[in-house]
């Protein structure tokens, strides 16, 4: 504000509200528990024994478990359980037949499902009043969370050009010179070894697709929606200050037959603990470690409003949270063996 | 007003901006770019956010008093690279610089990129710091080994950058990419009343003296994270002020302070940008009117679209937070710059008085 005691001894204080930014807070549990993972194919065919798999992922889920992982005692600890289901490339069944099945097979395992979400949801036109302001709405969370990539520059990189953008990659180094590539009348380049920006002796280079043009538009990838599942469940996201997704409350006796209908998040009845949390526990199969790798890489190089990533940690100093202000270091895994 | 969303984004990042612990001195470097619109009219509120929109989603501040002013969210943008050195040390730095848009009066488009260098911090040696450490500071540059921030400061204000190749951190190039951007938009005709030259304006924030290292660091953090919360027990000021013309289109500004809000330094740096140019561009006009003045008291037509578009938007620091003014008022005492600018408006009124004078003669002939 400008303001300030003036010749006339008056203290002026001049306020404008369209100037200033209103960012909403939205409730956090401590612990957001992904209790797996599993693919649409894996649903269609039977091959998983449901109710065997939760199992597994409920012997690591134990109160004690998340209250440790959360770092707070186990009195106080707030945690929610979610899943995702994978229906973003196909989906052959929808939510009257998946949601049941997925509800029954943790509950015979103990485990309480809090939260659904579909993958699709993240690539989605956004619901919401928020999605259509703004003179550039943002066309879906995958659109918004693109917006955010602040790609990991590589040594020598001063600005005096635009960063690359390598349509729809992203690398946490410097790739290795196109392979064959060879200047006219000459031999070619020979190769060299891309190279991690932060090596340890050695790299370990990953090379990410975001993104691929396909038929009528953007396909994103895998591991780039769950990049957005992540930033959602760390309650990170929004619109023009508002929440960017809200979970919304749905009947599990009265599902529609198809995902467009299901909300991108939805609300089991019962007590669930708030869907966002300040960190965020995924249990899943081993195969899905090099998405992981990869969800980690990507989420390690965007930056959210720091509007919200200080509300966070301020919020989470006042619960004595112990909470990291690197959003890499906020999520946890445990991979499970076959 | 704008001030105040930026008072209070300031102490929402609060903790966020403070270097991390163990760390050394800090300059704040940037540069302002300002420029005509590329549009036949002045813009609408509305086409002047749909500008200055640069990521989905993402929030713009409009304020409609004094002038209408909108800015953009803060783009971030990381770099590694060595950092300016007037000596020619070789020192590497890593972290992340903030830009902006906006536009005022829907006339005058404004482009300004900073970064906050962090001197002789903890670094550890050899293997980089996660790039998610670097995005939890944004707008934070932690330069590895010995360095002083005169010798950045002045190699920061003294080299010309955004023009080639270099190896050093280029601020220039990010603003100008980013004003390239705004003036390229759709919502313009590329048709713009007149021409005028863009401006540059560098600026460097260096600490009050000369502290040793570790006291400039506590002072420094101490300071932002008073001033910020707006609890400052000891308000922020400013001890020193250099103001250079540098050429016809380049300014720099080297402020030593403490306990300053860098949020509202890089605004008190694009408000004297906006000042300068408005200056600059209205002097240029009428010398260029008063060199072809063939007399008969006919109105040069080069006035016109500067009475139309730009004598209204003069309204030097309305924007700025008390502890700033004191810049706004050495300059105005040392440079004369409202002085010179009533000069030349009176010129312009003058001009259009005879023009007056001079057809009602001729109706009465």
């Amino acid at each position: 504000m400008t303001g300030g005691t003036g010749v006339t001894g008056v203290e002026v204080v001049v306020g404008e509200t369209g100037a200033t930014d209103r960012t909403v807070e939205i409730p956090l549990s401590h612990l957001s528990v992904e209790l797996g993972h599993l693919y649409m194919d894996e649903l269609v065919d039977g091959s998983v024994d449901l109710p065997a798999y939760f199992g597994r992922i409920a012997t690591w889920t134990g109160p004690d478990q998340l209250a440790d992982l959360a770092r707070v005692p186990r009195s106080l600890l707030r945690a929610s359980t979610c899943v995702l289901v994978d229906d973003y490339a196909a989906a052959p069944l929808g939510p009257d037949v998946v949601v049941p099945r997925l509800i029954a097979a943790a509950r015979s395992a103990g485990l309480t499902i809090d939260y659904l979400a579909r993958e699709s949801g993240c690539a989605a036109p956004m619901d919401g009043a928020a999605a259509l302001a703004g003179p550039r709405p943002a066309a879906s969370l995958a659109d918004l969370v693109e917006g955010l990539i602040v790609a990991d520059p590589a040594a020598g990189f001063n600005g005096n050009r635009p960063p690359a953008h390598e349509n729809g990659w992203l690398c946490n180094g410097v790739r290795s010179p196109a392979g064959g590539a060879r200047q006219a009348m000459r031999a070619p380049v020979a190769w060299q070894p891309p190279l991690e920006n932060r090596a340890h002796r050695h790299s370990i280079f990953l090379d990410v697709e975001i993104w691929r043009e396909q038929g009528s538009g953007r396909r994103w990838s895998c591991p780039f929606l769950a990049t957005v599942w992540q930033l959602l469940r760390l309650g990170q996201l929004r619109v023009l200050g508002q929440p960017a997704a809200t979970p919304v409350d749905i009947d599990p006796d009265d599902l529609p037959a198809t995902w467009a209908q299901f909300p991108t998040i939805a609300r089991l009845p019962g007590h669930a603990a708030p869907f966002a949390a300040y960190r965020t526990l995924s249990v899943l199969d081993g195969q899905f470690l090099p998405v992981e790798h990869a969800v980690r890489m990507t989420l390690g190089q965007v930056a959210v409003d720091p509007i919200v990533a200080e509300q966070t940690l301020r919020r989470a100093g006042r619960e004595n949270v112990p909470l990291p202000a690197e959003l890499p270091d906020r999520v946890g895994h445990v991979f499970l063996g076959g | 007003m704008a001030a105040q969303g930026e008072a209070q984004r300031a102490d929402e990042r609060g903790a966020g901006i403070i270097p991390a612990a163990g760390a050394g001195s800090c300059v704040l470097v940037g540069e302002v770019r300002t420029g005509l619109l590329a549009h036949s009219r002045a813009l609408t509120e509305p086409e002047a956010t749909g500008i200055v929109t640069l990521r989905p989603g993402s929030q713009v501040r409009v304020s409609a008093r004094p002038v209408p002013h909108c800015v953009s969210p803060d783009l971030t943008l990381g770099v590694h690279c060595p950092v300016p050195s007037a000596s020619g040390a070789r020192r590497d730095g890593l972290g992340t610089v903030l830009s902006r848009a906006s536009v005022t009066s829907g006339r005058l488009v404004q482009a300004s990129t900073h970064g906050r260098i962090v001197l002789g911090g903890a670094r550890s040696a050899g293997r980089r710091r996660p790039w998610a450490h670097h995005l939890a500071h944004p707008g934070m540059i932690e330069v590895g080994g010995r360095l002083s921030v005169d010798d950045l400061a002045d190699g920061f204000l003294s080299t010309e950058t955004g023009d080639g190749p270099g190896s050093t951190l280029d601020l220039g190039a990010v603003c100008g990419r980013l004003l390239d951007q705004a003036q390229e938009s759709p919502f313009l005709d590329q048709k713009p009343p007149f021409r005028a030259r863009r401006t540059r304006f560098r600026f460097a924030l260096l600490p009050c003296g000369h502290p040793a290292v570790g006291e400039s660091a506590s002072r420094s953090e101490s300071a932002v994270a008073d001033t910020t919360s707006g609890r400052s027990p000891v308000p922020g000021h400013v001890c020193r002020v250099g103001f250079v013309v540098a050429d016809e289109t380049v300014r720099t500004l080297r402020i030593h302070g403490s306990g300053l809000d860098l949020v509202s330094v890089v605004g008190l740096c694009e408000d004297l940008a906006l000042h300068d140019w408005l200056l600059t561009t209205v002097q240029y006009v009428v010398t260029g009117s008063r060199v072809r003045a063939g007399g008969g008291g006919r109105l040069p037509s080069q006035l016109k679209p500067v009475i139309d578009h730009l004598l209204h938007v003069w309204m030097p620091g309305a924007r700025i937070g008390e502890e700033l003014l004191p810049v706004w008022t050495g300059l105005e005492q040392r440079l004369g710059f409202s002085r010179q600018w009533e000069s030349l408006v009176g010129w312009i009124r003058d001009q259009l008085a005879l023009a007056l004078l001079a057809s009602l003669g001729d109706g009465a002939r």
